[in-house]
């Protein structure tokens, strides 16, 4: 396979988890709920994937138990901040850090290894070869057989975006992330919906998680997601949780990741290129923010 | 917070250690702390250490702790701190990251033995005693393996291309030397292959070890040498996917991925361990050596087994294991990456 398909190709399969985790934030994000807590819930998502992959010994359950983990996780974040009036990044932070230690502990302690479990018993999500497109040079292997997450997150994009931007409960949604107590005092309960909202979030950060540990390797380390619920965080206030923009600026980012490993060719020393993806959000931002500064009259400053 | 923890857990050793501690007293019962920078669990490097460690609790009785620092830079004063505390009389330490605090800590005390494993480190007091593993040989040998691999299209899966890659960790000097000296080894098997490296940038990220495998074999490589820890476990994984090889790094990983990884170079840690620790109970340890660890003392090599055979084929192995004899008499000279 010629390093340009190779790295199309593995841009797509590194945006998948950005982008599903992204899709989950932007939730959270219209819903202005200050969600930190994505990389741990994608963490747990991975870790129960292979926990229930490994033990069923059926990949969909595996996938199931993924999005469980990530759901528990939501709920736990829900609890505190919904009906206990936490703080967001409190409460977020310490889910995170609960995440690594949990799964680091549950790993030693179900499987009794340490750093990383591999096992012939994971099962592992199948790779769908569309028939035709499958066969066509160079296209083919970029389009095709990948696991169905991969389809299946790029379907969702289109879904959240009619959700969020299209439908009453979007509507609400937003209107929530406006002002609360404008919602609540037409007789909508905020809370509720602030509650479905980390609820979604969660259950698409356990989705992401399960692609990570069953998609694209099959295997769970400790740490595994790594930072790329904070890729997907970036993402979400880079794009203000457009579902559109967010599945374009993930495979922007997956291309850069992937560029930055394949750099190291020439003579760019290996330091610089690993901080490619990083330097590519950043100046991302800046256009960004520049292009809505102009939009506005550039008087006014960002919020988000 | 995780240092938190640790330091509380080994308060409550320490004071169980006391209560509890010296009621088996036997011939010389020595207190031997393993202090790493990294974290156990890597499959390789760390737990083959903790294997000699185990081991000479077993064998030589000594009592044991291990105190791992997660890489945390934090961590670093504090294990020292808790080493010292524990009154341990013999500390083996992977000091990569905090070579000025050990200097310190072993001047301070300088009648402990300080073993350091895998690079050299000198305090003034000249008393820590250094394990130095010949890294050069053994990627020398893994060099030979990859040479045969890409230059036989007879294997299934290898295309004419004389092309080996190689995924790493960070950037260091020990990879360098890695990367040197299999690069050796791959040439005088064939002058024309050429190596192709990806440094991933992290320890323990298997899809991005994945990722750069992927790569490196879109690129006509055949054979990777992965030695970047846990993010090599997506290595090898790529390398079953491709249909394509891969070599393990700091144990045996042959089966982890059966049939696509021909072998695995093998630093001795725990070997390494308990031969020093011989020479502390039979009186010939000296403070301040630099023990140099090659192929001949053991302390690298390969790992061929059963996984090997199957892939490479009976001439190529004999070759390997003449080139290995060479090498140990001195005949074949690896040459050693100076900075």
């Amino acid at each position: 396979m010629h390093l340009m398909v190779e790295m199309i190709r593995s841009s797509i399969l590194s945006a998948t988890p950005v982008l599903l985790a992204g899709l989950g934030g932007a939730y959270t994000f219209h819903a202005n709920v200050f969600n930190i807590a994505m990389e741990g819930m994608m963490l747990i998502g991975a870790f129960t994937a292979v926990a229930g992959s490994y033990f069923s010994g059926s990949w969909i359950m595996g996938v199931l138990s993924g999005i469980a983990g990530g759901l528990v996780a939501a709920l736990i974040f829900a609890i505190f901040v919904v009906s206990l009036k936490t703080d967001e990044f409190v409460t977020g932070t310490a889910l995170n850090m609960l995440a690594l230690g949990g799964t680091t502990y549950s790993l030693r302690q179900l499987f009794h290894v340490k750093g990383a479990f591999m096992s012939h018993a994971i099962q592992s999500m199948p790779r769908w070869n569309i028939p035709l497109i499958s066969r066509i040079p160079h296209l083919g292997p970029i389009l095709s057989g990948h696991p169905f997450i991969v389809y299946a997150s790029i379907l969702l994009a289109f879904v959240v975006e009619w959700h969020i931007f299209g439908t009453r409960y979007g509507l609400r949604l937003r209107a929530v992330g406006e002002d609360a107590r404008a919602v609540d005092s037409v007789g909508v309960s905020s809370d509720r919906i602030k509650a479905q909202a980390i609820i979604a979030s969660g259950v698409l950060c356990g989705l992401a998680g399960a692609y990570l540990s069953l998609g694209y390797v099959t295997l769970f380390s400790e740490n595994m997601s790594n930072g790329r619920g904070w890729i997907a965080l970036a993402v979400i206030i880079l794009t203000r949780g457009r579902p559109m923009g967010l599945l374009l600026m993930s495979l922007v980012f997956g291309l850069f990741d992937g560029l930055g490993l394949s750099l190291q060719g020439t003579i760019i020393p290996p330091q610089f290129t690993q901080m490619v993806p990083y330097i590519a959000t950043i100046v991302a931002l800046y256009f960004y923010s520049r292009e809505k500064r102009s939009a506005r009259g550039g008087k006014e400053t960002p919020t988000t | 917070m995780k240092n938190r923890i640790v330091s509380f857990a080994l308060a409550l050793l320490a004071i169980l250690s006391l209560t509890l501690g010296t009621s088996l007293a036997a011939p010389p019962r020595y207190k031997v702390a393993y202090l790493i920078n990294g974290a156990l669990g890597d499959l390789s490097f760390y737990d083959s250490g903790q294997e000699g460690i185990d081991r000479i609790k077993k064998e030589l009785n000594a009592e044991t702790r291990t105190i791992e620092c997660n890489y945390d830079p934090v961590a670093y004063p504090q294990a020292l701190q808790s080493v010292v505390a524990w009154g341990a009389d013999v500390i083996f330490v992977v000091s990569y990251g905090f070579e000025d605090l050990l200097m310190q800590y072993a001047d301070m005390y300088p009648e402990k033995k300080w073993i350091n494993l895998d690079t050299v480190v000198q305090n003034k007091k000249n008393t820590i005693t250094n394990v130095d593993f010949i890294e050069e040989e053994g990627a020398f040998m893994a060099g030979v393996v990859a040479g045969l691999v890409t230059t036989d299209t007879s294997i299934p899966g290898v295309n004419r291309d004389k092309v080996i890659g190689a995924v790493c960790g960070e950037d260091d000097p020990i990879m360098r030397g890695f990367l040197f000296g299999y690069e050796q080894g791959a040439k005088h098997i064939d002058k024309d292959v050429e190596l192709k490296t990806i440094f991933a940038g992290t320890w323990d990220d298997p899809v991005r070890g994945k990722q750069a495998a992927k790569q490196l074999y879109s690129q006509k490589v055949d054979i990777i040498f992965q030695i970047a820890a846990l993010t090599g476990s997506g290595v090898l994984e790529a390398a079953k996917e491709e249909g394509k090889y891969a070599i393990g790094v700091d144990s045996n990983q042959n089966g982890l991925q059966p049939g696509h990884v021909v072998t695995s170079m093998l630093k001795h840690m725990g070997q390494s361990i308990y031969r020093v620790y011989g020479t502390i109970l039979d009186g010939k340890y000296k403070p301040g050596m630099v023990l140099e660890y090659g192929l001949r003392e053991g302390g690298v090599g390969l790992a061929i087994d059963s996984h090997t055979k199957e892939i490479l084929p009976a001439k190529s192995l004999q070759r390997v294991i003449d080139i290995e004899n060479k090498v140990k008499s001195g005949v074949i000279k690896v040459e050693r990456y100076r900075g």
